[in-house]
């Protein structure tokens, strides 16, 4: 019984601990992606450039013109890609924002990297996926979380803003998500269901 | 009939052979120090794991203080404020420890080189020779290193307000507040 006991002691609590940095990790780096700035000019550094702008303000801005992140959507993606590297040899994500009232996603973006593969007694790391994803619902944004077990979702609410046909401007209210998980694999049919269509291929580190 | 029994006859003669009450059970004594042996075994093994694991827990629990403490709401105005919260997280003693802010890339093409221990209290960030560093020993004296014993690193995306002393624009940055504990 001892023997039991030493076996399995801290086991749960070492779990919670690791969970507890995935989630401060999560915190932070959603925190720090709605904080963050951005050059107005497309292609200077955030010290050569003139002009500047609040990330989430340049999406909403872009979000205002026809409902969709279309022109901010690769600026944005850098930066969670950004601030996520330090943690993404060890950790696959999604951020997405939620719209309530039209139930659409505006923006989804996943990163993900199928499983390793054991060549010549060698494990080689496959390489990572960059998608943007565009599910008809929530529901089936959900079947990934079900699929991928154990994960440390952080979330926020915004307000973005639209203008009407009659230029009436109205401040739909949003989620902004950021999860993220141990490596699992996602299925290419669960890729399919969720409309996601690939973006970037980083390519594994050794 | 007491009259028949010799007077002085020893004691001894009744129990020729008897070696005393442990002694003449010796083969039952076998299973039984087997016994004690294997339970002051698995009596220190559990300690020792328990103290182990304990510890780790400990150091586990003292990095995530320490960045707590450092990184606050996410949000830092600048130097002082990282001086300021420095000042908080050197009053906990009971482990060693070494923080400071990396710049994060967020443009195309920009990789993260990683986190490499013997050169990252020079790699740590600075502006106009004011470093964002803080620790609770003398880091000319001591230094965390891959062999220093119980070694805890952790990192945490924190974003930093900027202003360009040039332009005299405003603007935020994301950061990486890298912990580092010891003992």
């Amino acid at each position: 019984m001892l023997f039991f006991y030493a076996s399995n002691y801290g086991l749960t609590l070492q779990e919670r601990v690791s969970n507890q940095y995935r989630k401060e990790y999560a915190t932070g780096a959603l925190e720090t992606i709605l904080y963050t700035s951005t050059p107005r000019v497309a292609g200077q550094s955030l010290e050569e450039t003139s002009e500047v702008d609040y990330l989430l303000a340049a999406v909403k801005e872009d979000f205002a013109e026809n409902g969709k992140i279309e022109e901010t959507a690769e600026v944005l993606k850098q930066n969670i890609k950004g601030i996520m590297q330090p943690v993404a040899p060890g950790f696959d994500y999604m951020f997405y924002f939620y719209l309530f009232d039209a139930r659409k996603f505006a923006f989804v973006m996943l990163y993900t990297r199928d499983a390793p593969t054991i060549k010549d007694g060698i494990i080689e790391h496959s390489d990572a996926k960059i998608y943007f994803c565009n599910p008809d619902t929530l529901n089936d944004l959900e079947k990934l979380v079900e699929r991928i077990g154990s994960s440390a979702p952080s979330n926020s609410r915004i307000q973005f803003i639209e203008i009407s046909e009659k230029d009436i401007p109205g401040y739909p209210p949003a989620e902004v998500n950021l999860t993220m998980w141990i490596p699992s694999p996602i299925d290419s049919e669960l890729l399919k269901e969720l409309n996601c269509e690939l973006n970037e291929t980083i390519p594994a580190t050794g | 009939m007491d009259e028949l029994k010799p007077k002085n006859l020893p004691e001894m003669n009744s129990s020729k052979g008897f070696l005393g009450p442990i002694g003449d059970d010796l083969p039952s004594l076998i299973p039984l120090i087997f016994a004690l042996m294997m339970f002051f075994y698995v009596f220190t093994f559990t300690w020792n794991i328990f103290d182990q694991r304990s510890r780790a827990f400990d150091d586990a629990i003292a990095v995530l203080r320490v960045g707590n403490t450092l990184k606050g709401g996410n949000y830092l105005r600048g130097i002082g404020m990282f001086n300021q919260k420095c000042e908080e997280a050197q009053s906990m003693r009971n482990v060693k420890f070494m923080t400071g802010l990396l710049p994060l890339s967020t443009g195309p093409g920009h990789i993260f080189k990683g986190l490499d221990i013997e050169t990252l209290e020079e790699d740590f960030f600075n502006i106009e020779g004011e470093k964002f560093i803080c620790s609770n020993v003398d880091l000319e004296e001591e230094k965390p290193g891959i062999e220093s014993s119980n070694l805890f690193i952790r990192s945490f995306p924190i974003a930093l307000e900027f202003t360009n002393t040039d332009t005299g624009l405003f603007y935020i940055r994301p950061m990486l507040l890298v912990v580092v504990t010891w003992r």
